[in-house]
């Protein structure tokens, strides 16, 4: 075991920070495979993908509460909030990557990976980045060096350090209680917000982060008897569901669910702008999509910035963007031998962003404003 | 099914729906759509639309440019609306695209050219249905789908500002 | 949250062994009031069979995108297109109704309509009943409406009282899920408890709402010597909102959202899909199946889908029922059926106002005073149509957020009936078909398209304003349903035959209201387009003007409740005064049904019945025998209990 790499409130800030990225770096990959799925069709595994994505965003919300009842700032707008994809886990794992593909058994794949249970092999939470043979690491952001075998050994590391830092800095707890997002501003089902005010409300939001997406104590159902995200996808895998009594170990056994692989959309894997002709309709619209889709992180981060009651119309922002993606993934991308067009999730450049640049964009300001 | 039929297709739909052909194949339904107009009209009428619309254009367009719209208006109006085999099939593709729905065409058209198999009103898909551009058009979603979000009824509609001819709806609110 | 329905709960009770079975309670229907009144019986730990006629299927989240999945491939969305056509248990349809001629019944539909009025009222025979494709409107009744025979000498008065009434209209709302402000909703003589708030904020008025409450608000109105001034006023709805931190004294609400076998997270808020009619996709409005599948969860709770109500067999010596035969159709699309039987201490039919009636009138029970099925209320609606000056936005939020409600009560009630006002987000749909009708027009009549076409929609879809004036039709012995062995089902149960007539008292209210929206329209300065066409089903002139008149889906009155055994059918506890042991509770129980949409009142009797119906089974501990035609299954049992 290694000693904590968690001494005070800046390392806490720093891993929280960390932890938004993170949080964050899932949804595109969600999104664009959810949206692959040709309407009316795999009804059991769109469900599965939209609620976890749903949930997701629970999960950042709740690290911004965490993060503003310390005293910080969450920050959705750096440059390097949206990773290039592919991409590694911010939190280092190293064995794989984290692609936008079409809903296709990689991408299930790597989504058990992205959600897989906290456990190292060997009981170690963090292991030295050198030790490339193990199947998988996340990185410190305090420690360069150290990397997480899972997302669920990152939030372990917070816990355990949040507990540190609260019995030495009897302040911790100093953020303004009007900056917490309270649940009638979020809802979302698979849990409701909760309102940090101390280290016990801390300690909640972040164990239901961890329970929710990797399972507790390695048992396939968390405290509100929900599936943990990890065995929701591994469903997908064997193409049946899980039901009570099943074991962590073995297949499930509830009913089939039922997989059509080809009713899908083949969107190009990590689609970029330069992929797209340029000066085409088409690039335009991809350009509009990601400067709505910066635009929606800008009101995110206004809204866990003091103005909570903005996550109301971030609703209508998420929805728009679902028509916006849609309308993508259906058009053919020119010279790609038949794949078809995605969202890129590219940080719009001065020129792309810039007032009036598309009508996409200008109408949704609008609405927004108005 | 060529491609050239299907960007043909576009073509004509562009013209007669305005909107833009990523949001014709942003419904991810032309080609349905097209087989739909075929297996209810026949080939050789939707050969002839198609032919008709390419007529219009290269006669609105002067030296190869951009149709002029007042010229291919009228062209459009002369070879294919006031077309007693074309128009009401033109018409039917502009309502396809707008409601999802396939209209059954009028007694006398059947009459004069015979009825298809698929030629009665129905939907294509279940999908057409919330793909219907008259909901785009009114910066509304089709009922029971495409959700705007909790309270967003509350704003004034994203109507694009050339639609409103400055009649303001910025009075409340 | 969502709600678990407990996988293979539809078909784990066998019909034949649950014949065997002396239940504290069989029901007869799995709408709102059947559901709350087992899920209540059953959290007081009783045994309880529910009887339902739709098919026998799990409430899951494919079967609900099934339903879906049918709306959007219909041509024609009525308010029965997304549920499947069952001819074991047929629905009315919007689109059956027809033009009555004098002495002529109408049998084409499976509501025989003798008239003279024809109605297009409507009823959905699925699980979770009719709650499925309502609009989910929940306002109170007034005060007044439980005394309109004393204060206005018209219709009957309630043996209850609003205040009797009160506690249990806060559990409906809980139940359903309410999202309303108090500040809103109190109004003409409705009061809350003091520290009362709904279970949810209300939601927003519409765009278009707030256009036309630009000029409505504060416009005078004079009746009866009363002046008043309108005001546009959010509706309370059954669907989810934002909930409210201070419900049950700071205890906060948790929104219910869709009903399925497994974890799915949709539908705690409502997400404007302007669809409530005839169905909420994501199942943020409340419907019955929510409240049914809390039931099931419930060891002691069953169900028999599946299972249509033939006979209600009566001891004849004491009154008592003493079984329910039913016929169990084997498939929806099969009539073959097995008869069965269902036994219990307490009974109680919840089919609704048409079905009880007509289940009891089929079983020869038409009472000791024969006001079964008399009496017979709907709502009478006047649509208003108009085109406003400016694009308003029309065909978006729920189906209906505000409307006026200043002439629901006051003293003009001794001449005229009151009615509410809705403003309908979906514009001149419910009239003339819009928007689908406008596209036709414009590109078939007016040569439209491209962006004149756009333009079109634009000018003639978004300006589009319709109210619709839901008048109150009071109790009339002659409005009845009655049954015919010449008129049958598929599976040979009577069907229901509706004689309907409006009468002048509404027919003053009506054409008050169509005086009032011209007002309102000028006040607007909105183009008026409202025309009555003569051909239309529901046409009815009154003095010496015509207008188009249709159902309000708020069936009531046909078992009335009453203080008195000679007048009414069932007491205060919609208790039978025939036969002790049964109830027939839902909107029949209605005395008046005033203007208030009915299934909160609906729900909020119900759930006070559930106390009567403990009690008695309290009391009622004594063995009974069970007779009857039970000598075909073998000797009478005496069963102990």
């Amino acid at each position: 075991m290694i000693e904590t790499t968690i001494n005070d409130r800046d390392d806490l800030i720093k891993y929280l920070h960390k932890a938004m990225v993170l949080e964050h770096a899932t949804i595109p990959p969600y999104l664009t495979a959810y949206y692959s799925i040709h309407p009316t069709t795999n009804s059991d595994a769109a469900h599965i993908i939209r609620v976890v994505a749903v949930e997701e965003m629970l999960h950042l919300t709740l690290v911004a509460n965490v993060l503003n009842a310390i005293g910080g700032t969450p920050d959705l707008t750096r440059p390097d909030f949206v990773p290039s994809y592919p991409t590694y886990l911010p939190d280092g794992e190293r064995d794989f990557v984290v692609d936008l593909r079409p809903f296709s058994p990689e991408a299930v794949e790597t989504f058990c990976k992205i959600e897989r249970p906290a456990l190292a092999p060997d009981g170690a939470r963090l292991m030295p980045a050198s030790s490339t043979a193990t199947p998988s690491l996340v990185t410190s952001p305090t420690r360069e060096e150290m990397r997480f075998y899972s997302i669920g050994e990152f939030y372990a590391e917070i816990i355990e350090g949040l507990q540190v830092v609260a019995a030495q800095e009897p302040d911790l707890f100093c953020g303004d209680p009007a900056r917490q997002v309270r649940p009638e501003y979020f809802y979302s089902g698979g849990g409701q917000v909760i309102v940090v005010s101390d280290l016990n409300s801390a300690l909640r939001a972040l164990e239901f982060i961890a329970e929710q997406g990797e399972g507790l104590d390695g048992g396939i159902y968390d405290k509100e008897e929900e599936l943990a995200h990890y065995y929701r996808f591994r469903q997908l895998h064997f193409g049946r569901y899980y039901q009570k009594g099943d074991s962590p170990h073995d297949a499930p056994s509830g009913p089939r669910l039922d997989i059509d692989w080809d009713a899908v959309y083949p969107v190009k894997v990590n689609a970029k702008l330069a992929d797209y002709p340029v000066d085409s309709e088409l690039a335009q619209v991809a350009r509009d999509f990601n400067a709505e889709y910066f635009a929606f992180l800008g009101l995110l981060d206004t809204a866990f910035n003091g103005k909570p009651s903005l996550l109301l119309d971030a609703i209508w922002y998420m929805f728009r963007l679902r028509d916006g993606i849609n309308r993508i993934i259906r058009n053919p991308l020119p010279g790609s031998g038949g794949l078809h067009a995605a969202p890129t999730f590219e940080m719009p450049t001065a020129v792309d962003s810039a007032p009036g640049a598309s009508r996409g964009t200008d109408e949704a300001a609008r609405a927004v404003a108005r | 099914m060529t491609p050239d039929a299907l960007e043909d297709f576009l073509s004509l739909s562009v013209d007669l729906t305005a909107f833009e052909r990523t949001d014709l194949l942003g419904t991810g339904l032309a080609r349905q759509y097209l087989a739909k107009v075929r297996d209810a009209c026949g080939e050789d009428v939707v050969t002839a639309l198609l032919e008709a619309h390419r007529a219009a254009r290269t006669e609105a367009a002067e030296d190869g440019a951009r149709p002029d719209p007042q010229r291919l208006d009228r062209a459009l109006r002369h070879r294919i609306f006031s077309e007693e085999r074309l128009g009401p099939v033109a018409r039917n593709v502009i309502k396809l695209w707008y409601a999802g729905t396939w209209y059954g065409l009028p007694p006398e058209w059947t009459d004069s050219y015979g009825a298809q198999p698929a030629a009665e009103t129905s939907t294509v898909t279940a999908a057409s249905y919330q793909e219907g551009l008259l909901w785009r058009a009114i910066a509304a979603n089709p009922p029971g789908a495409k959700a705007p979000g909790y309270g967003a009824w509350a704003r004034p509609p994203a109507i694009e500002d050339r639609y409103l001819k400055g009649r303001s709806h910025d009075r409340t609110g | 949250m969502f709600v678990k329905f407990p996988e293979g709960e539809a078909k784990r009770t066998d019909p034949t062994t649950a014949g065997g079975v002396v239940y504290d309670a069989v029901i007869v229907g799995g709408g709102i009031a059947g559901a709350l009144i087992a899920a209540r019986l059953g959290a007081a730990g009783k045994s309880v069979l529910i009887l339902d006629a739709g098919p026998a299927e799990d409430l899951t989240l494919r079967g609900y995108e099934s339903y879906l999945d049918r709306f959007y491939s219909a041509t024609n969305k009525d308010n029965q297109s997304p549920y499947p056509v069952n001819p074991n248990a047929p629905m009315p349809r919007g689109t059956d109704a027809r033009r009555i001629f004098p002495g002529v019944p109408d049998s084409s539909a499976y509501i025989v309509q003798s008239g003279p009025f024809a109605t297009d009222t409507t009823y959905t025979r699925v699980l979770g009943g009719t709650t499925m494709h309502w609009e989910a409107k929940t306002p109170r009744m007034l005060p007044e409406d439980f005394q309109m025979r004393s204060l206005y000498g018209e219709g009957a008065d309630w043996p209850l009282t609003y205040e009797d009434l009160a506690p249990y209209y806060n559990e409906a709302e809980y139940e359903i899920g309410v999202s309303a402000d108090v500040d809103d909703q109190s109004y003409l003589g409705i009061t809350f408890d003091d520290d009362y708030v709904f279970p949810m904020q209300g939601l927003p008025l519409s765009y278009l709402d707030q256009v036309v409450a630009r000029d409505v608000d504060g416009m005078p109105v004079e009746l009866d010597g009363v002046q008043r001034e309108l005001r546009v006023r959010p509706w309370p709805q059954g669907r989810n909102g934002v909930p409210n931190p201070a419900y049950n004294g700071g205890e906060g609400y948790v929104p219910e959202g869709a009903v399925s076998t497994y974890q799915v997270e949709v539908g705690e808020r409502c997400q404007g899909n302007n669809n409530c009619v005839p169905i909420c996709p994501v199942q943020a409005k409340y419907h019955a199946g929510k409240t049914l599948a809390r039931a099931l969860q419930n060891p002691q709770v069953h169900l028999v889908g599946q299972a249509v109500a033939y006979k209600v067999h009566v001891d004849e010596h004491t009154g008592r029922v003493t079984e329910i035969e039913y016929r169990r159709y084997d498939k929806p699309d099969s009539a073959h059926f097995t008869t069965e039987r269902a036994r219990s201490r307490l009974f109680v039919l919840a089919a609704n106002a048409v079905e009880n009636p007509r289940l009891m009138l089929a079983s020869g029970l038409r009472g000791s005073n024969g006001l079964m099925g008399r009496n017979f209320m709907d709502h009478a609606y006047l649509l208003a149509w108009a085109r406003l000056p400016e694009p308003a936005g029309t065909f978006r939020g729920t189906n209906c957020t505000g409307g006026i409600t200043e002439l629901r009560g006051g003293r003009f009630r001794r001449r005229q009936a009151a009615f509410s006002v809705d403003i309908h987000n979906d514009g001149w749909g419910w009239a003339r078909g819009a928007p689908m009708s406008d596209l036709a027009d414009l590109v078939d009549a007016g040569g439209r398209y491209g962006e004149s076409l756009r333009q079109g929609l634009v000018d003639r879809v978004s300006t589009q304003l319709l109210l619709a004036f839901m008048v109150e039709v009071p109790a009339n012995p002659s409005n009845r349903v009655t049954v015919d062995p010449a008129y049958t089902d598929h599976l040979g149960n009577m069907r229901p035959i509706l004689t309907y007539d409006i009468p002048d008292y509404t027919m003053r209210g009506v054409a008050y209201a169509r005086q009032l929206s011209k007002r309102i329209f000028a006040r607007l300065g909105a183009e008026d387009h409202t025309q009555y066409d003569p051909s239309f089903w529901g046409y009815a002139v009154y003095g010496g003007e015509g207008y188009e008149i249709r159902g309000g889906n708020h069936l009531a009155g046909t078992h009335m409740m009453g203080h008195d055994r000679s007048m009414s059918v069932v007491d205060k506890d919609q208790r039978s005064w025939d036969h002790e042991n049964l109830y027939l509770v839902g909107g029949g129980s209605m005395p008046t049904v005033s203007t208030s949409n009915v299934t909160l009142t609906i729900a909020a009797l119900s759930l006070r019945s559930v106390r009567a119906m403990l009690d008695q089974l309290a009391k009622e501990s004594a063995p009974i025998r069970v007779t009857s035609e039970a000598r075909a299954q073998g000797l009478p049992r005496e069963v102990t209990l």
